[in-house]
């Protein structure tokens, strides 16, 4: 067991920082123990399944059997009058919406729509759709209690694969879904919902002056998130008509929002108390339980908790949309100078796919002068897709890259040379008529060139190495931080977002320098909607970019209050009080620590309270270039990643620790999605493989070590520097892979998962088609 | 003047034209002088007297989260995005 | 009918009544309140509701309640000693073996275990022992470390053991 390639994964270095040298901080850049730690290793944390309430009841949810029927019927009678059942829901509890839109700050969504996935309406879209729920006195006898609910279904036919979901004699899902075309409408309803086209420069007349042109077909399967904890949601109505919810989200603000919206009551009345959340990436920003839970204890007077079941997560909730991607490239002396795109995505039960990210991100690592990009946004029956982490850039990037690669084979130019030549870097244009700010793309590709992985000896006849690179947006939008003074120069640090990963630290860590003081004094808290500003979603990697700008800006209305009352304290004017490095300084020599000032306040006024509210601009993007070496098994198909690196320009790593974790995570949720993961659907539309077991998540035993190198671009409009970090590590992982497959076989694999049985028979066909030429 | 630029399924509007000039103001007024030159240009773009869901304004290439009352200063360039949301 | 069981659970005695379709997994949560191991798949695939009975790590999710009569139960709650944590649990948080942390428990239960029996294991050996608990997050790098940190500090706690 000594000799696998793991074992020697941990002789190298494993994680480099490569910082700029003339930023120095005390705090930003240190790797303190988090201060929510000791809680989750002790099993004390309290996550949405912990939480005990006097009276609780315990909800189960009826899932449709089929992909697509027309609900006649429910009754529920049966059901009701069972020892134990204390009440029924189906959608008639919920307000019938038309068309209703919301804005969650990063998008907007339709609220009929996510009434409708909720318990459905008129329609079960997919097989998993709920369509009733129990409250009853255990978990057991409510799931047992859903057997008694008897629905009757008009089985329609069903429609899963996004092709044929586009076709005009495809089973409809929604008779109100109209094609969107920037604005205009198609006549007909339709199963694309949406129809994108970008472009800049004359893409055809570039096609024809190019050298060396390359246009391939990709496809790739419907994956889920993977989160370990189950959806679980604990609802309160009372008798004054405040809604209390517990909840697992990603947002307890937008979560707030969702539920008023769905439930049509004021949102003064909810009141939403995230609990420590046991993963979301980006599927858990939607409802699924929340309205559920709050009519059944409307209807019960009862407080009800529901938790989905894992087969219940995986044919009930978003899964991210597969694709069908064709990209074309042109090289023309040796620069990429033309690119057209055609993808489509799934959006699953209702509209609202990943596809507008999609078609911005296809080409975004690149400068490419002339492109056409055209993307299509398709409903099926499957689950509504979710945001998965980089919504919609890694199924692009794994066609670009694999292109790259090719064309880069094809020229006889080393791929991260190639990659240089044509990077994207500050003032290019992206297909979408956006121009990047100062991006670290060049600096990212440079230190992965750079890093001693890329050069390494490989071991062995099948063995392979490829490289890839991924882009994500990054965002900004709102956040609030209230800071509390204590005595004895600590302070308290309230904020809204959910701490999926970390942030807590990484925040606290910010208002830490801004202050003076260590991390260990600042004592962070997630609080609920009632006791802080608003603050938008955990996701789009903007915790640590705007809620630390929040932290900061708060640590530094407490600094001006503060030098207020040293000025009031040494009987000075505010402008002559200084600070600097957690001192401030007075005239005459005089001068007091924070801690030293903090112990004077309730003396001479009382403590104080700083606070602030931001709409925070310019995360700026955030790139990434992976290496991957795998070992294909010729004789059963199986890819084993033998050695992996990751790089990335985090702008600022406040704590680097939590950095590379995110690296390290995303990178092997990719590794999944690469090899492993995807919706088996039946010819039914039925998904075969809703366990853990057989929808294949990575193990310890499947990944080596992730080495990484953080490469530190600071951010201008950051006070730190910090950009997103937490999506892009999952792009560039199944480019990499099939770039490092084909280096290993000679194979180009160009569907996702690159699973053993599909690794297998493309390389028996090679073998086969090799026979044939030999003959 | 500012600089709106149009993406490629708003051009009909325009007849081909990728990019118009447009005094400065804020998005509202920017808005209405387009539907003025190019009827039909704000029922593609504004729905119940906001930006229409799905869709957002990059201004000097940064999304903005004002809506219809972000500035457009006399040197800004704007481009019409679908709107997109992160994991 | 619910059934009477004794057990020793966290190195107390304990005595419950749970029903027979009960699991484990519900004994010590919903009965015991040790809400420390989570409920991630209930079919013994992710590992998250991993306990130690009588010393070996099961899934409690494919236990029964009623198989534990006479059994010595060890939870997450009952790692740290006195307040002083478990050595893999002061490594998990110096190596940032943990983000969303759902996982954790079922990670320190199974690492402990595997501590207890092979002090120094490989890196492979540790793969191996947590192939049964899925982390969505880490990518597994830091937890692996962790646990070779944790041999390390058990490594020096005996050798000072053993010159005092």
């Amino acid at each position: 067991m000594t000799d696998s390639p793991s074992d020697a994964a941990t002789d190298y270095a494993p994680s480099r920082v490569i910082a700029d040298p003339d930023l120095r901080y005390e705090v930003i850049g240190t790797r303190p123990v988090r201060h929510d730690g000791v809680d989750k290793v002790v099993g004390r944390a309290v996550y949405g399944n912990d939480v005990r309430l006097p009276g609780l009841l315990h909800g189960a949810v009826l899932r449709s059997p089929h992909a697509h029927a027309r609900i006649v019927s429910i009754d529920a009678s049966a059901a009701e009058a069972l020892p134990g059942v204390k009440a029924v829901a189906t959608s008639a509890d919920l307000p019938d919406l038309t068309d209703c839109w919301t804005n969650l700050g990063e998008v907007a969504i339709n609220l009929a729509h996510l009434g409708a996935n909720c318990l459905a309406r008129r329609k079960a879209l997919y097989r998993g759709h709920a369509v009733a729920a129990v409250a009853a006195t255990s978990a057991h006898v409510a799931r047992e209690a859903l057997s008694a609910i008897r629905v009757e279904y008009e089985v329609l036919p069903a429609v899963t694969d996004v092709l044929e979901a586009m076709e005009d004699d495809a089973p409809l899902l929604h008779d109100d879904v109209f094609t969107d075309s920037m604005g205009s409408s198609s006549e007909h309803p339709s199963n694309v919902s949406r129809h994108l086209v970008f472009e800049q420069g004359d893409p055809e007349r570039a096609f024809a002056e190019c050298d060396l042109v390359i246009d391939r077909d990709f496809r790739t399967a419907s994956v889920h998130q993977g989160y370990i904890e189950l959806p679980v949601a604990t609802a309160q109505w009372s008798a004054d008509g405040r809604l209390t919810v517990w909840a697992s989200t990603q947002g307890s603000f937008t979560t707030r929002q969702q539920i008023a919206g769905v439930l049509r009551i004021p949102i003064s009345d909810v009141r939403v108390i995230p609990c420590e959340i046991g993963g979301g990436f980006g599927g858990k920003i939607t409802l699924y339980l929340e309205p559920v839970a709050a009519i059944l204890s409307r209807k019960t007077g009862r407080p009800v908790k529901i938790q989905m079941t894992r087969a219940g997560v995986f044919q009930g909730t978003g899964p991210t949309p597969g694709s069908v991607v064709r990209v074309g490239l042109g090289v023309k002396d040796g620069r990429l100078h033309a690119g057209r795109a055609w993808l489509a995505y799934d959006a699953g039960a209702f509209p609202g796919g990943m596809i507008g990210a999609g078609c911005a991100c296809v080409f975004s690592c690149y400068d490419i002068p002339n492109a056409r990009v055209v993307g299509y946004d398709v409903c099926a029956n499957k689950p509504k897709t979710q945001a998965y982490r980089a919504p919609g850039a890694t199924q692009a990037a794994f066609a670009t890259e694999t292109v790259i690669d090719e064309l880069a084979a094809a020229l006889g130019v080393d791929p991260i040379d190639f990659r240089l030549d044509n990077a994207a870097v500050e003032g290019t244009t992206r297909v979408d008529g956006t121009v990047y700010p100062r991006i670290g793309f060049v600096e990212t590709l440079r230190a992965a060139r750079r890093h001693e992985h890329y050069t390494a000896p490989l071991d062995g006849p099948s063995a392979g190495r490829g490289v890839a690179a991924g882009f994500w947006f990054n965002i900004g939008l709102k956040s609030s931080a209230n800071v509390h003074c204590n005595p004895d120069g600590t302070v308290m640090l309230v904020i809204g977002s959910t701490d999926i990963g970390g942030s807590r630290t990484s925040i606290a860590m910010q208002l830490a320098e801004t202050l003076g003081i260590s991390a260990e004094s600042v004592h962070p808290q997630v609080t609920d909607t009632d006791s802080v500003g608003y603050t938008d979603v955990t996701g789009g990697s903007r915790v640590t970019f705007a809620t630390g700008l929040a932290a900061h800006e708060a640590g530094l209305d407490l600094i001006a209050q503060m030098r207020d009352r040293a000025a009031f304290i040494w009987g000075c004017e505010t402008h002559d009080v200084t600070f600097d490095a957690g001192v401030f300084g007075g005239p005459d020599g005089r001068s007091l620590t924070f801690a030293g000032l903090a112990a004077e306040l309730p003396g001479s006024g009382g403590l104080l309270t700083a606070r602030a509210t931001v709409d925070a601009v310019g995360p700026t993007n955030g790139f990434g270039v992976h290496i991957a070496d795998v070992d294909v098994d010729r004789e059963t198909g199986k890819v084993s990643v033998t050695r992996y690196t990751t790089v990335q320009d985090a702008g600022k790593a406040i704590h680097p620790s939590y950095v590379e974790g995110q690296m390290q995570g995303g990178a092997v949720q990719g590794i999944g999605w690469a090899l492993n993961e995807e919706y088996v659907f039946d010819e039914r539309g039925h998904m075969e493989n809703p366990t853990m077991l057989d929808y294949r998540m990575p193990t310890a035993l499947d990944v080596p070590m992730i080495d990484t190198v953080i490469v530190e671009v600071p951010n201008p409009m950051h006070p730190f520097g910090v950009r997103g970090v937490g999506e892009t590590p999952i792009v560039p992982p199944p480019a990499a892979i099939a770039n490092a497959v084909h280096a290993a076989t000679g194979l180009r694999l160009r569907v996702l998962p690159m699973s053993p049985p599909r690794v297998h028979e493309a390389l028996v066909q090679a073998g086969a088609d090799e026979d044939a030429g030999g003959r | 003047m500012a600089t709106l630029y149009l993406p490629p399924q708003m051009r009909d509007l325009t007849g081909g034209d990728e990019a118009i000039e447009v005094p400065a103001g804020t998005l509202r007024e920017v808005v209405a002088r387009v539907d003025r030159r190019f009827p039909g240009f704000a029922a593609r773009v504004i729905s119940e007297g906001g930006v229409m869901p799905g869709l957002a304004f990059s201004i000097d290439h940064s999304i903005t989260s004002l809506g219809l009352h972000a500035r457009v200063s006399e040197e800004s360039v704007v481009h019409i995005v679908p709107g997109v949301a992160g994991g | 009918m619910k059934i009477h069981v004794r057990a020793t659970v966290n190195g107390e005695p304990a005595e419950f009544l749970c029903e027979a379709r009960e699991s484990l997994l519900e004994v010590v949560r919903e009965t015991l309140g040790l809400t420390g191991a989570k409920e991630g798949c209930n079919n013994g695939n992710c590992g998250a509701c991993t306990v130690l009975l009588d010393g070996v790590p099961v899934d409690a999710c494919l236990v029964l309640g009623a198989e534990a009569e006479g059994a010595d139960v060890t939870t997450v709650e009952g790692i740290a000693e006195a307040g002083r944590l478990h050595p893999i649990q002061q490594s998990l948080l110096e190596h940032a073996g943990l983000q969303c942390a759902i996982c954790t428990p079922g990670i320190v239960v199974t690492a402990k275990a595997l501590l207890d029996r092979n002090p120094d294991p490989t890196e492979r050996e540790i793969r191996f022992e947590l192939a049964g608990n899925i982390c969505r997050c880490t990518g597994y790098d830091k937890i692996v470390r962790s646990v070779q940190d944790a041999a390390r500090k058990l490594a020096a706690e005996r050798i000072e053991e053993t010159s005092a």
